[in-house]
């Protein structure tokens, strides 16, 4: 795991930046309890033993499948070598999955960013009845996805959809009667649900970072002459940027491996027009029961998101020291 | 439940859980017997099969049974349609015990070469052989590998006013039925049909399949060879989608429920379906049951009408269920006899018995039965059950439609169906694609064809063994 | 003040938008929960129900065991939320405080758990769990339901931790704390508002979960809400909008409420205070 020990080396490096507090508190001082080292480890021991179990264990597991044929029953295990792997990228329909997952993630990720910080700002602009406004624009977040998918069917099935019938006397086009079932629009109606649902996550990590904004910060920006902009361009957007990056980081992961609503709402189809990368994988794995090829396909996408996780951390140790 | 404690407790309770699990089943693969050797017999039983109804039924079988056969115990579980592959598959990987269950139509001859299914010759032979119905058994190599429960037959709903309103007699070929959808279709907001495609396993076929038939042909042929790729199965198609073209855009990536609340709601003149939308039709709209009546689908010049789309369910024994006799024999009950009458009668004319000493009992009291559906609407569940014999599904009964000749449907599951089918269905894809991106009918044929080739080569090469049974 | 208030037009118009494109959804569940079946299905659709009527809830509860459901998602997700907040708390402050070799890298072993699809761990976590015999129980969900979610609390978490200041802290160890008696009075009364959206995610994520309970759970008393949901769905011969509609929320209430209930601590401010 080269890309790991990368990543971690980068994270230690953040760590450094802010000296220990330990060092600081004259040692005798301090009534010990345990010593340091071993609170630390006994503090993370459990969580380090369930990351093991369900989350190490797993993905060595999918590596090591990935270079098999595997059979469902008997587990047998026939080596092929990278054979999984040239098979994916010669299969015009995994290639198809991709580009569909990078557009989705893409477009997902960027428009929760925007509209989460938008938003966000927004109910902490100090409008009257601002508490309520939180507490309703937040509420999509909490409705699950077989719920939320639910609902959008109802609102668009073209039978008795009130979205549909309203699109339709407001004499939009009628493909827009039921966009789930339109391969030109099908992509972007996903997006536009699943940022339906997930924009009130961002908005929730943004707007708990904004409580602890220190209001000296604001004032002494203004004093200096910022204007509204000013503020929000060197002040808050740099005291958010920490939270919002690892929110954009754990969304990037989330949209990619997304399958409730887009397998909900248009189950891939019309035609293959959006099926993403987690619903090839589980055709590949249950319909097709190439558990192998599932897994070669599934270690690609875990080494690019490793990729862009490395991004994302360079973002996040940037953003954090520009604050200390 | 370990949540109700302190979470710290929680864990170690976990832990302790989890350790005593492990050494108690590292004992019991010791001894090499299942974990309720001893005391009692356990027979797990899986279902989909979540109607209210049909679950008090199964709840009143099992306990019949179970007094009938002490220190056996049947255990019920409940998982959903929805994602039934990736459950059955996980359990079987975990090595839990499935016992009786239903596999899925189009893996249970991969199944049952792979080993993963128990033979049950000889519980068929006791039911009688001559008792099935033509083309409902699954065999291969002289061997049984399941027990059908359930045969429907998707037929034609019609609006009898709106017909009468036009002057239009209720159509009996294609011909009359394309005059008719086309006439009635964008009258008052209504469709001309309420039919569709999608991802959902075998939905597009449901619909396509009658037009593939009644052009002479089926998908495959008795040897696995292609047959989807005759001129005439192109007619079939262009018959197909011209007709879909009377239904709205919606319809075109969709699912049942969708489709039927359609018809159901008085939205669309024409449906073809299975005879489940007649009981929901009846129970949530009976205005438009009133003025509703059931038709062959007329889909195509060969037997015109007199070949259609019919789906079947079966159960199976998992090969290495811990109590064999025992699964077998709760299967048996559960699947014949008066029980498969009472089955049968939890949503009649959906779940047609493919038992033709039971079917029969079914027809002769239609007349009879005082229950609320089969008085109002008996003609209707008479019509499915004579349809029943000759509806068919192409990944069931490979072969039975071959060159203009149909000598009754073949039983003869089709091995890679379940490639051959996997979302998106190659037929599913054809529909969708020329009826939603325009694309010309033949291309969009041709590759379908080639996709149903792809499949059935890929799967002979990973089992060389394969013959089909002629 | 008036002025202001005019200048603020477009913001209250904005907010306006906002909150009708997020409510109108879940005003029509409640809406179509309220009628009848043939007012559902009649065209072209009423908004508010012509006459209302709880029917749709009595045949909810009649066919299907939404209590069960209901307790046993909360028993999952109460579980779930409680183990990850605590081991994530702790492992957090953990990260942030001490060097000591060889653990920092836990943060980022803990994106792996994110790395694979859960499409995909279905199948080894569904052996784990039933190595351990715990199929089919409700304490598995829990744990597994703790590792899943653990990584995103300990992000989370760590970036409040890395937010606070270290001088109360080390003042409280000069007034006599142990190193873990200061974690506990003065660094978690800190990280409330952390705690708290790390709770109310963990709590959601856990209750709305599908894939695996569908997968790890067999018994029908044991099943969760999403299960119970797509159950409902399954049955089509009462696939009737207003009894799914109905359903819904049944699932979405229960959450709702107890973000009510904790919003104004999320946004509330609660350990600003602290930190001046």
């Amino acid at each position: 795991m080269t890309s790991s020990e990368v990543t971690s080396r980068e994270v230690t490096a953040t760590t450094q930046v802010r000296p220990p507090a330990r060092k600081s508190v004259p040692a005798k001082k301090v009534r010990r309890g345990f010593s340091d080292r071993a609170l630390g480890t006994l503090m993370l021991l459990p969580a380090l033993l369930l990351l093991l179990v369900f989350a190490v264990y797993p993905f060595l597991a999918s590596v090591f499948d990935s270079f098999f044929r595997i059979d469902f029953l008997t587990r047998e295990h026939t080596f092929l070598g990278p054979d999984n792997y040239r098979r994916l990228w010669e299969d015009p329909a995994v290639r198809g999955a991709f580009g569909r997952s990078v557009l989705w993630v893409a477009a997902n990720v960027v428009i929760q960013a925007v509209l989460g910080v938008a938003v966000a700002l927004l109910l902490n602009a100090g409008l009257r009845g601002q508490s309520l406004a939180r507490g309703l624009v937040l509420f999509p977040y909490v409705v699950p996805a077989v719920v939320a998918a639910l609902v959008f069917r109802f609102l668009f099935n073209d039978t008795s959809g009130v979205a549909g019938y309203a699109l339709r006397e407001l004499g939009l086009s009628e493909s827009l009667a039921n966009p789930f079932a339109d391969p030109a629009t099908v992509l972007g109606a996903l997006v536009a649900v699943n940022c339906w649902k997930y924009v009130p996550f961002v908005v929730i990590v943004v707007l708990a970072r904004l409580q602890t904004l220190p209001g000296e910060l604001k004032e002494a920006a203004s004093l200096d002459g910022a204007g509204r902009f000013g503020i929000f361009r060197h002040v808050t957007l740099p005291w958010i940027a920490p939270a919002l990056i690892v929110a954009m980081l754990m969304r990037t992961i989330w949209t990619a491996y997304d399958f409730d609503l887009p397998y909900l709402l248009a189950a891939g189809g019309p035609m293959d027009s959006s099926t993403t990368v987690p619903l090839a994988i589980r055709k590949l794995a249950f319909a097709d029961q190439d558990l192998g090829l599932a897994s070669a396909l599934a270690v690609c996408v875990a080494i690019l998101l490793v990729a862009g996780a490395r991004l994302y951390l360079r973002a996040y140790r940037s953003s954090e020291s520009a604050l200390s | 439940m370990p949540s109700a404690h302190p979470p710290r407790r929680a864990l170690l309770r976990f832990g302790a859980a989890a350790s005593a699990a492990v050494s108690g089943s590292a004992l019991l693969t010791a001894c090499g017997s299942g974990p309720d050797s001893g005391s009692g017999k356990v027979v797990p039983f899986y279902t989909t099969e979540s109607d209210p109804k049909s679950l008090a039924f199964y709840r009143s079988v099992i306990r019949e049974f179970e007094r009938e056969h002490p220190g056996v115990t049947v255990k019920l579980t409940l998982y959903s349609d929805e994602n039934q592959l990736q459950y059955l598959q996980s359990a079987m990987q975990t090595g839990t015990d499935i016992g009786v269950f239903a596999p899925p139509a189009s893996n249970i001859l991969d199944w049952a070469v792979k080993g993963y299914l128990l033979p049950l010759t000889g519980m068929i032979e006791e039911v009688g052989e001559d008792d099935f119905l033509p083309g409902s058994r699954i065999t291969y190599r002289g061997e049984d590998y399941a027990m059908p429960f359930q045969a429907n037959a998707s037929v034609l709903y019609y609006r009898k006013d709106l017909l009468d309103r036009a002057g239009i007699a209720p159509p009996e070929t294609y011909e009359q039925f394309l005059g008719a959808v086309r006439e009635l279709h964008g009258q008052g907001g209504i469709d001309g049909i309420s039919s569709g495609a999608g991802n959902t396993p075998g939905m597009t076929t449901q619909f396509l399949a009658p037009y593939v038939y009644q052009s002479g042909w089926d998908y495959y042929g008795a040897d696995g060879r292609v047959l989807f790729g005759e001129d005439e199965v192109l007619d079939g198609v262009k018959r197909h989608v011209a007709i879909m073209r009377y239904g709205r855009k919606g319809m075109f990536n969709t699912n049942y429920p969708d489709l039927m609340n359609t018809y159901i709601s008085g939205r669309a003149a024409f449906a073809t379906m299975a005879g489940r939308l007649g009981v929901n039709l009846a129970a949530q709209n009976p205005k438009v049951a009133e003025v509703t009546g059931v038709l062959p689908v007329p889909a195509g010049p060969f037997r015109t009408g007199r070949l259609a789309y019919g789906g079947k369910n079966q159960y199976s024994v998992f090969a290495r269920t811990a109590h064999r006799r025992e699964a077998t024999a709760f299967l048996k009950a559960l699947t014949t006899g008066t029980n498969a009458l009472k089955f049968a009668l939890t949503v009649p004319g959906h779940l047609v018995p493919p038992l033709k000493s039971v079917k029969d009992r079914l027809r002769a009291g239609i007349g009879e039965s005082d229950d609320p559906y089969l008085v109002r609407h008996g003609d209707w569940v008479r019509t499915i059950l004579d349809l029943v014999p000759d509806a068919m599904s192409p990944d069931m009964a490979m072969g039975s439609v071959v060159n203009g000749r149909y000598a009754g449907r073949q039983a003869r599951p089709c091995p890679w169906a379940g490639k051959a089918w996997a979302p998106p269905p190659a037929d599913a894809v054809m529909v969708q694609s020329i009826l939603l991106r325009g694309e010309d009918p033949e291309r969009a044929w041709r590759r379908a064809v080639d996709q149903l080739e792809w499949a059935g080569r890929d799967w002979r090469a990973a089992n060389p063994k394969w013959r089909a049974d002629a | 003040m008036r002025l202001r208030n005019f200048r603020r037009a477009p913001l209250y118009l904005c907010l306006a938008l906002v909150v009708a494109v997020a409510d109108l959804p879940l005003l029509w569940i409640v809406l179509t929960a309220l009628k009848p079946d043939a007012e559902i299905i009649a065209y072209p659709p009423s908004f508010w129900p012509g006459e209302l009527t709880f029917d749709n809830f009595r045949t909810l509860f009649e066919i299907s065991q939404f209590s069960a459901y209901l307790r046993n998602s909360l028993l999952v997700s109460v579980g779930a939320t409680a183990l990850t907040v605590l081991l994530g708390v702790c492992a957090a402050y953990a990260l942030v405080r001490f060097r000591i070799p060889g653990l920092r890298w836990v943060g980022e072993l803990s994106l792996f758990a994110y790395l694979v699809p859960p499409i995909l761990v279905l199948v080894p976590v569904a052996q784990v769990v039933a190595r351990f015999g715990l199929a089919n129980n409700l304490g598995a969900l829990v744990v597994l339901y703790t590792a899943t979610l653990l990584p995103f609390a300990l992000w989370t978490l760590r970036s409040y931790f890395h937010g606070l200041t270290v001088e109360l802290e080390e003042a409280a160890m000069v007034d006599g704390c142990t190193r873990f008696g200061a974690f506990v009075r003065v660094v978690l009364p800190q990280a409330v508002p952390g705690v708290i959206a790390t709770s109310v995610f963990t709590f959601n994520a856990a209750w709305s979960e599908y894939l695996f309970a569908s997968t790890l759970l067999a018994d029908p008393e044991k099943f969760t809400v999403s299960q119970g949901l797509s159950l409902l769905m399954d049955q089509t011969s009462v696939y009737s909008w207003g009894v799914l509609m109905a359903a819904a929320l049944v699932i979405v209430t229960p959450v709702l409420v107890l973000f009510v209930l904790v919003q104004k601590f999320l946004v509330g401010g609660v350990g600003q205070g602290a930190v001046k």
